[in-house]
């Protein structure tokens, strides 16, 4: 029995991932990170909604509510208001964050209530069958994109920045103990805080892009992630396919409920009733 | 004191939230509900609540659940258009069981419509809007203190049966003011969901007992538990064995049903050998009522019924009615006859239905509905 | 007419938005309430809000009341040219109306002895110094001409209802109007 057991719904297993699917190690890292904090099971909720990656909480050992697709942010924001001192943890996918609930992840972002959302990015609707997501990049294939994908990809990270969100980083599966202290940063920090980790999908993905092997997609991964360190080393030219890997935001601003609570004078039990 | 003020519908709905212990508000800005959120706003911090403006109707609904769902009294207010976007989540909120109240102030449709218009459109998308079959309670006020008494009923309610309430009123009851008693505090009954859950190690989320209602405890209060809108059985997890499809769809479906004295209220006026009853709700039951009342003092002999709850539809009450007259009269401002539909189907050709439907935007008025009484009565339709 | 004695009124006040034809209403309604009648008040809103003729309406009845709109008034208040050509018509004969001269073409008023052409803009702005209370002011020739509502009430539901630091300037307004009316 491994000392992160208690973590899981053991009764639940086994579970629904394919074989060499990355968003395990993903989860993991996020449940090492709870470990290391020693967050309370109890107070700490889990907050998914649908797709591959919003199913996987289901299997973890916390107060957990899986909402409808793209809806997540929006229930945890409501758990939020309700219940502030709650530690409220969102996990989703890249087409239940980005593109069905994208206009709720800009708000989160700008709103900057306390809550961290990690979004598990494969390029690819899993449970659908292989349909393109806003993160797939041009030229990709998906079952919907027979021809291959047309439109740009969307780079989420550089979305919440814009909207004002106070923790950015992003990280991948194959920087696995990397990927664990963004997520403990992520966690720890006051304000919205949003992880990327960069996955695979051999079924969807991979199948459609002439490589399904999860180890060469993880180390498509590692050599497409660099750090701020690595990239002041390359030209323009080699920076152009590589993205930006570790903390890339991590700054201060009010946080929503606390800044309601101060100009609205806010009475926990209430003054009239 | 029960003294007598001045309020609109709208506030008196704000108020009454406010008095049923309502802890968390969410909305977007849509005519003709907008006082309620603009009120909310002002009053919640002080009453130890919060509120917040979202980016859509989808995510103001979400909101709501999610603070339900952290154990917080919570609502959203909005009309047409929003309450179409929030017919995903209202099927999740009845589908997962964690009781929200709705205020929709139903005003002209389809699509934009007309926003500073009543109409009574959306009693079929109350309860067929989202996909699937889930259950809901919808109550329809006739006046500024009815609406005031309602909300206080449909958040006990809602946390009775642990089920999405929708308080469906329309454009005149939301902006007219009318003088009303406003009741004492001690006066009414608040009723907060069960939370005597057995310990964590036997708890079962989705168990129920003889009432049919599960105890779902807050979120963070010490249960781990799953709350999913995929199907589920007694654990919450997702399961899609046949029997289990079969047993989470009848359990949530039939709740209400087994409760249908609690829930169902109607009002009524009955005539000795009355050959005629109207039936109306809403703000229509109003005018209905005056010209019943008329046509009595004209000798003629006209019941009277008017649906408070919509849904759970009223089947029973209206069946009783259909046994005792030969015509029943239902005026509506929709197109359809929406009622006048759910009338025929559970009266089974007992009465003859009679609609009288208006779509101007305009309320109906007394002497409308007492031509058609007339009418009726003379054996023109 | 003795409205006095009747057991249900319908009034309507006309004008153009800004003129605060709604707190007006609002403010007739509580002292109505204040003197035992039930209330029912409306408003039109919208784009009518904006500068086009809009209206507020109050039903007050000793009996429950099943109107929920007026249909035509027993008393019509307009202060805009606009206004009265939109509702000066949907009135009863013996319709008590009440009208600004100063904004309304002498030419377009009927002429009959339940129409009372009052300059109330132009006399609120020389007494007064402003136009704002040009609302207020209406209220005090209706009460002067209909009796329906006690000064004590009236006077109350203003000072409830005007911000604080404009109560005295608008129980002017108020003076004002029903001095006209003598």
């Amino acid at each position: 029995m491994s000392k992160l057991d208690k973590y899981l719904r053991l009764d639940q297993f086994p579970h629904f991932a394919c074989s060499g699917c990355g968003h395990g190690i993903a989860l993991a890292s996020m449940v090492r990170a709870i470990d290391k904090l020693e967050l309370d099971q109890n107070t700490t909720i889990m907050v998914c909604a649908i797709g591959c990656a919003g199913r996987l909480p289901v299997y973890l050992n916390f107060p957990s509510i899986r909402t409808a697709h793209g809806r997540a942010l929006t229930i945890a924001t409501g758990i939020k208001l309700a219940n502030p001192k709650l530690k409220v943890i969102v996990f989703m996918g890249d087409g239940d964050a980005a593109a069905i609930g994208g206009n709720h992840l800009i708000h989160a972002a700008r709103r900057n209530i306390d809550m961290t959302a990690i979004i598990a990015i494969n390029e690819i609707y899993g449970m659908t069958g292989g349909q393109y997501a806003p993160t797939t990049k041009s030229g990709h294939f998906a079952s919907t994109a027979p021809f291959g994908m047309i439109e740009p990809q969307m780079d989420i990270c550089k979305l919440v920045e814009a909207a004002g969100a106070t923790f950015v980083a992003r990280g991948d599966i194959y920087h696995v103990v990397e990927l664990e202290k963004l997520m403990l940063k992520a966690i720890s920090h006051k304000g919205f805080s949003v992880v990327e980790a960069l996955t695979n999908c051999p079924t969807q993905f991979g199948r459609r892009n002439k490589n399904s092997r999860p180890s060469e997609m993880i180390k498509n991964i590692k050599e497409m992630t660099i750090t701020k360190k690595q990239a002041e080393q390359l030209s323009k030219e080699e920076l152009e396919h590589k993205l930006l890997r570790g903390i890339l935001i991590d700054k201060e601003r009010p946080e929503y409920i606390e800044e309601y609570d101060r100009i609205t004078n806010f009475q926990e039990e209430g003054s009239l009733k | 004191m029960n003294k007598k003020v001045l309020m609109q519908g709208n506030q008196a709905i704000a108020e009454a939230a406010l008095a049923a212990g309502m802890k968390v508000c969410a909305g977007y800005p849509i005519t003709p509900s907008t006082e309620v959120v603009e009120l909310l706003s002002r009053k919640l911090p002080a009453y130890g609540g919060r509120f917040i403006q979202m980016e859509d109707e989808i995510a103001s609904i979400g909101v709501i659940i999610g603070a339900s769902a952290a154990g917080k009294k919570a609502m959203t207010a909005t009309s047409g258009p929003g309450f179409s976007l929030m017919q995903e989540l209202l099927g999740y909120a009845a589908m997962v069981e964690i009781p929200i109240v709705i205020y929709n102030a139903q005003r002209v449709g389809p699509s934009t419509g007309g926003a500073t218009m009543p109409q009574q459109g959306d009693i079929m998308q109350t309860k067929w809007g989202s996909h699937g079959e889930s259950p809901r309670i919808a109550l329809c006020p006739s006046s500024v203190e009815e609406a005031y008494n309602l909300t206080i009923t449909a958040f006990n309610l809602s946390e009775k049966y642990m089920v999405p309430v929708v308080i469906l009123a329309d454009e005149i009851l939301a902006h007219i003011r009318e003088s009303i008693t406003i009741p004492e505090s001690d006066s009414f009954e608040i009723i907060n969901r069960r939370n005597n859950a057995p310990p964590q190690e036997e708890y079962l989320p989705y168990k129920v007992d003889h009432t049919g209602i599960p105890i779902l405890p807050p979120l963070g209060g010490g249960y781990r538990y799953n709350i999913s809108g995929m199907i589920h059985g007694d654990k919450g997890v997702p399961n899609l064995a046949p029997e289990t499809i079969d047993y989470c769809i009848q359990r949530i479906n039939s709740k209400l049903k087994k409760h249908y004295n609690d829930i169902v209220m109607v009002e009524k006026m009955e005539e000795e050998n009355s050959k005629i009853a109207v039936l109306a709700y809403g703000s229509t039951a109003r005018p209905a009522k005056g010209a019943v009342k008329m046509a009595i003092e004209n000798g003629i002999k006209v019941d009277f019924i008017r649906l408070i709850t919509i849904w759970p539809f009223p089947e029973r009450e209206v069946r009783e009615i259909a046994r005792r007259v030969d015509k029943i009269l239902v005026p509506e401002m929709n197109y359809e006859g929406q009622v006048a539909g759910l009338v025929k189907q559970s009266i089974e050709g007992a009465a003859e239905v009679v609609q009288f439907n208006k779509i101007s935007g305009l309320p109906i008025y007394v002497e409308e509905i007492y031509n058609q009484i007339i009418k009726i009565e003379r054996g023109e339709k | 007419m003795k409205f006095t004695e009747q057991e249900k009124i319908e009034i309507r006040f006309s004008g153009t938005g800004g003129q605060g034809l709604v707190l007006a209403s609002i403010i007739l309604a509580e002292a109505l309430m204040m003197d035992g009648f039930n209330i029912i008040t409306g408003e039109s809103h919208g784009i009518e809000a904006r500068g086009g003729a809009s209206s507020a309406e109050i039903i007050a009845s000793k009996k429950e009341i099943f109107d929920l709109s007026v249909t035509l008034p027993d008393i019509l208040v307009t202060l805009s040219q606009q206004a009265y050509d939109k509702y000066g018509k949907k009135i009863k004969k013996d319709t008590l109306v009440i009208l600004d001269s100063s904004l309304i073409k002498s030419e377009s008023i009927s002429d009959s002895e339940n129409v009372h052409a009052l300059p109330l803009t132009r006399l609120v702005r020389e007494e007064l110094g402003t136009t704002l209370p040009t609302n207020i002011c209406s209220l005090g020739a209706l009460v002067g001409i209909s009796k329906i509502v006690s000064m004590d009430s009236l006077r109350k539901a203003i000072l409830n209802r005007v911000p604080k630091n404009s109560g005295s300037i608008n129980l002017k307004a108020f003076e004002l109007g029903f001095s006209l009316i003598k």
